[in-house]
């Protein structure tokens, strides 16, 4: 078969595959892909609520103050709330703080409303009622408007806007403008992985500001780093990617002198990509934005494949022998070596990482038999007319290739001391997303001086049955009550805040409807200087709920459009039945509470930090315990087909010593380890077995010499433009890209040099 | 003989409007003047009594306490009877101390003291933020701040009265006028006229006059 009609089958197999891709292949952006999968509850409720707790939703819009920060404060503070005001207009806001101290009808939800006497315990008699009435008045003092009068008239415990405000407490709310900056706090009524949503909010809040002639604001939030993370992982993977072929292209065409031969050796590496789109198409139903920006990453090395065959074959033609059949049973064995460590990838757990694990391996497998296709090892007809400037042209004596243990041991020996004092991992899990760690650390500042809910600490409860599980929510509360009656706890948010159990509700009504309840009412009225009438639609509301059956549930709290999120961030169904979680703000001592609630031994304290930290920890010792299976897998594997244990230990060697060297790189580069540098060092592992196969492949017979010059050029190549594709990638602005091109680039530098040292050619004795 | 009769018309309706506009401009000069020569003693605490009523209420409710404009500018009004509490007016924020009833009866002394405060932000199109806001502007003598939020009337005299009417039209349905009466550099009281027969009077100083004149 002529080489023109197998490139142009192998184009159509690319087509096809391209559009299997494009018909089935969902996007996705939920960075919870690449989170590992729970071994304990904490972890397990980690992974359930991450980018859906009352933290998550927020946005931060922080306006720089005015300089000098001096007595125009007080205006900065006045435009800050006009601003908040068109903030609140927007379709995807649910509410912005800080709040105006406001008693508007309008604020409550009719639900609420409607059932404000199950929210909470009404008083029951004349002194209670002195005290609840005596507030009331004082709270007309801000009362302005017959609006806000009405509230205090219907509910003048403020039973409702109690339980309302439970969800927008903040523990330092006096700390919303400074003489630095003024904060906004948004309110998403979508979650924040709801990235359509995120979208239009954070495009409006941005279009808002603009408008408002507020050009400095800088807004923080998970929302946010999610609509941004979409937006650079787009925007930098295309600008990289076509800085990178360009570049690849011109070094391949320099280096080849012939654009059919770029073609050939560039087919592959597509025909790679396409498979491996429409293999995780085909399997999972989306994919996500960083599984195709690192994917494409991990399938650098198939790029090697086509240009060891196309060197070898030029300048096996050059030397008028057609011996590249000869590199192929090297060639199977690297790649068969790769596909087994990133086999360790597609078993990880993480459907993130399995994604990337089956992108890559599908990847490099069909890379290598497009490989093989174009290049076939029986084709006898030349490729091209080769202009090969450096050419031998005599034949020089018969030498032998001889392999060193010495660099790879030095380099041993120099770096692993050094790394063994360094720390080397980071068992954050911010450390998996790729949003920068100052733009984190700002936002971890924002969240700690606005005493925004804990994201640290919450309660979680579960029960078979919505009505037990409430019951018991209630009982934590108790105990929550009694800490923010003593100072230890500033507030908490619990579902019985909006949602009591239906024994309480019952119990609620009956009191409150109760002749001693009412007779109490009246008899402190008598005694204040209220109109007889001035509390009418209560009393009213009253008589109605005295023959009412009516219960609050949570079909339709969740059906209200402005309670919705947040009912059910606080309760949801699980596989398991229900569960219920209780948020804190401000604890003085978090141990104290957490004995005082474990003592109940009906609840659980979770400790998020503690369960990510344990979470990435385990899910790092999953992934190195099966990386190590697979070099065991890798070092049978070149022991059973090469039987030479010599040349396995310089293999072994060399690529231990590469991966020491290239996390050596990483770390005095760019700090501690993340999941994504082992992957990045999977594929320097790749890499560099890859140049030591070439490099200690025996030679027999006349054609020696050619080989090894077939060889040095073509593994020169090929680090060559894995440096540079890397290279290019180590100047991207996402940290984590940066990362892996920095981790590759050392990687390649050091396996090159290990590989083209640790080998020399002897003169036969 | 029509048009000079229409000529007639037209230049008496210029000189009117043209001496409404001067009246109005020389009235708002004379309230500047007025409020500028305020002397509100800074760091020292003045008595004042509140008086309110509203629909809701049978009978006007008094508050009595003191108020002080700070040595760092914020306004702070001690409500000592009928029941303690604390608000603080600070570069557009309120912060609120109020203890309950329980808590004052079981310490009456620390009560007030160990209250959570509340701290908001207030809005100058809420009616009532808009009055707080308007109290510390006069007293702290930032009459270009008021200016932002009130069309400003003076009559000079003794009593002198200096009447302040909400800019905003939607706080203008809320709240009809601010009224200041003042003798010399001293301001004697604050009348506060709400929509729907709703009235509020602070009188600084222990003036002899009474809630009641209203």
């Amino acid at each position: 078969m002529s080489q023109t009609r197998r490139i142009c089958l192998l184009l159509g197999a690319i087509a096809l595959l391209a559009c299997v891709a494009a018909l089935r292949l969902q996007l996705s952006y939920d960075l919870a892909f690449f989170l590992p999968p729970a071994n304990t509850e904490a972890q397990q409720i980690l992974l359930e609520r991450v980018g859906q707790g009352p933290g998550a939703q927020l946005t931060f819009v922080v306006l720089p103050q005015v300089a000098p920060p001096t007595s125009n404060q007080a205006t900065a503070e006045i435009e800050a709330a006009s601003l908040a005001a068109a903030i609140r207009k927007l379709p995807q806001v649910q509410r912005v703080l800080p709040e105006m101290l406001s008693l508007g009808m309008e604020q409550i939800p009719p639900v609420l409303w409607d059932n404000r006497v199950l929210l909470a315990d009404l008083p029951t008699n004349k002194g209670q009622w002195l005290e609840a009435l005596g507030t009331t008045l004082d709270d007309m003092m801000f009362a302005s408007d017959a609006s806000e009068r009405a509230v205090l008239a219907g509910d003048p415990t403020l039973a409702s806007l109690e339980a309302l405000q439970q969800f927008t407490r903040l523990a330092n709310d006096q700390q919303f403008s400074s003489t630095e900056q003024q904060v906004l706090l948004v309110q998403a009524s979508a979650a924040a992985f709801d990235l359509d949503s995120q979208t239009q909010l954070v495009d409006d809040l941005r279009n808002l500001l603009k408008q408002n002639g507020v050009t400095t604001a800088q807004l923080y939030g998970s929302g946010v780093y999610g609509v941004d993370l979409q937006r650079s992982v787009q925007r930098e993977a295309t600008l990289y990617s076509l800085i990178a072929s360009v570049a690849l292209l011109a070094l391949l065409f320099l280096y080849l002198r012939s654009a059919s031969l770029v073609l050939i050796a560039g087919l592959p590496l597509l025909a790679g990509g396409m498979a491996g789109l429409a293999v995780l198409a085909l399997v999972f139903s989306e994919v996500h934005g960083i599984t195709l920006a690192f994917g494409f990453t991990l399938l650098g090395v198939a790029v090697d494949y086509p240009l060891h065959l196309v060197v070898h074959k030029q300048v096996h033609q050059q030397q008028g022998v057609q011996a590249a059949e000869s590199i192929w049973p090297t060639l199977r064995l690297g790649v068969l070596s790769t596909a087994i460590a990133y086999l360790a990838f597609a078993l990880s757990g993480s459907q993130g990482l399995q994604q990337l694990g089956l992108f890559a391996l599908v990847g490099i497998c069909a890379a290598a038999l497009a490989s093989a296709w174009l290049c076939p090892s029986d084709q006898a007809a030349p490729l091209q007319t080769l202009n090969q400037p450096t050419a031998p042209t005599t034949q020089a004596p018969q030498q032998r290739v001889q392999l060193r243990h010495w660099p790879w041991l030095l380099a041993l020996l120099v770096t692993t001391p050094i790394l063994a004092s360094l720390p080397m991992f980071s068992d954050d899990l911010s450390s998996l997303t790729p949003v920068p760690s100052e733009t984190l650390a700002a936002d971890a500042k924002l969240r700690e001086s606005l005493g925004v809910t804990n994201m640290r600490h919450l309660i979680a409860l579960r029960g078979a049955n919505q009505e037990l599980l409430l019951q018991q929510t209630e009982e934590v509360t108790t105990i929550l009550q009694e800490a923010v009656t003593t100072g230890e706890l500033a507030a908490y948010q619990s579902i019985t805040s909006l949602l009591p159990s239906e024994q309480r509700q019952v119990a609620r009504r009956q009191s409150a409807t109760s002749e001693a309840t009412i007779d109490g009412f009246n008899a402190a009225l008598a005694e204040l200087p209220f109109a007889p009438d001035a509390f009418s639609s209560f009393r009213k509301m009253l008589e109605q709920q005295r023959t009412s059956n009516e219960r609050l549930d949570w079909q339709t709290l969740t059906s209200e459009p402005s309670l919705h999120t947040a009912v059910n961030n606080l309760m949801y169904s699980t596989d398991d039945g229900w569960v219920s979680l209780v948020f804190l703000a401000g604890m003085q001592d978090p141990a104290k509470l957490q004995t005082k609630i474990e003592a109940l031994e009906i609840a659980q304290w979770i400790d998020l930090k503690a369960a990510s930290l344990t979470l990435a920890a385990d899910y790092r010792s999953r992934v190195l315990k099966l990386l190590v299976v697979a070099i065991a897998g890798i070092a049978l594997l070149l022991l059973t087909l090469t039987r030479k244990p010599q040349r396995v230990l310089w293999l072994l060697g060399s690529g231990a010593a590469t991966l020491a060297c290239a996390m050596l790189g990483s770390l005095l580069l760019q700090g501690l380890l993340s999941l994504f540098d082992l992957m990045a060092l999977t594929l320097v592992a790749g890499l560099g077995l890859d140049y030591s196969l070439f490099y200690s492949k025996p030679t027999t017979g006349s054609e020696q010499q050619t080989q090894q010059q077939a060889t040095a050029r073509a593994v020169l190549l090929c680090a060559l433009s894995s440096l540079l594709v890397f290279g290019i990638l180590a100047c991207s602005s996402i940290p984590l890209l940066r990362g892996i091109g920095t981790t590759v680039a050392c990687g390649v530098v050091a396996a090159y040099l290990l590989a083209r040292f640790g080998r020399y050619a002897k003169a036969p004795s | 003989m029509k048009s000079y009769v229409s000529a007639l018309i037209l230049l008496c309706s210029l000189c009117l409007l043209n001496s409404a506009a001067v009246a109005t401009e020389g009235q708002a000069l004379e309230a500047k003047m007025l409020l500028e020569n305020l002397a509100f003693p800074q760091g020292k605490r003045v008595p004042y009594s509140e008086t309110q009523l509203n629909p809701m209420l049978k009978e006007p409710v008094r508050q009595t306490g003191h108020v002080e404009i700070t040595q760092d500018g914020a306004f702070v009004m001690q409500v000592a009877t009928p029941r303690p509490e604390l608000r603080r007016l600070d570069k557009g924020k309120l912060s609120l101390k109020r203890p309950s009833r329980s808590a004052l009866k079981r310490n009456p002394n620390q009560a007030l003291a160990k209250a959570r405060a509340r701290t908001l932000s207030l809005n100058p199109e809420h009616g009532g933020h808009l009055v707080l806001l308007a109290i510390t502007q006069v007293l702290s003598g930032d009459i270009d701040a008021l200016n932002q939020h009130f069309v400003l009337q003076g009559t000079p005299g003794d009593p002198w009265r200096v009447v302040l009417t909400p800019k905003n039209a939607k706080v203008k349905k809320r709240l009809q006028r601010l009224e200041l009466l003042g003798t010399g550099d001293q301001l004697v009281s604050l009348y506060t006229q709400r929509t729907n027969d709703a009235w509020q009077k602070l009188i600084f100083s222990a003036s002899e006059l009474s809630a009641d004149e209203n």
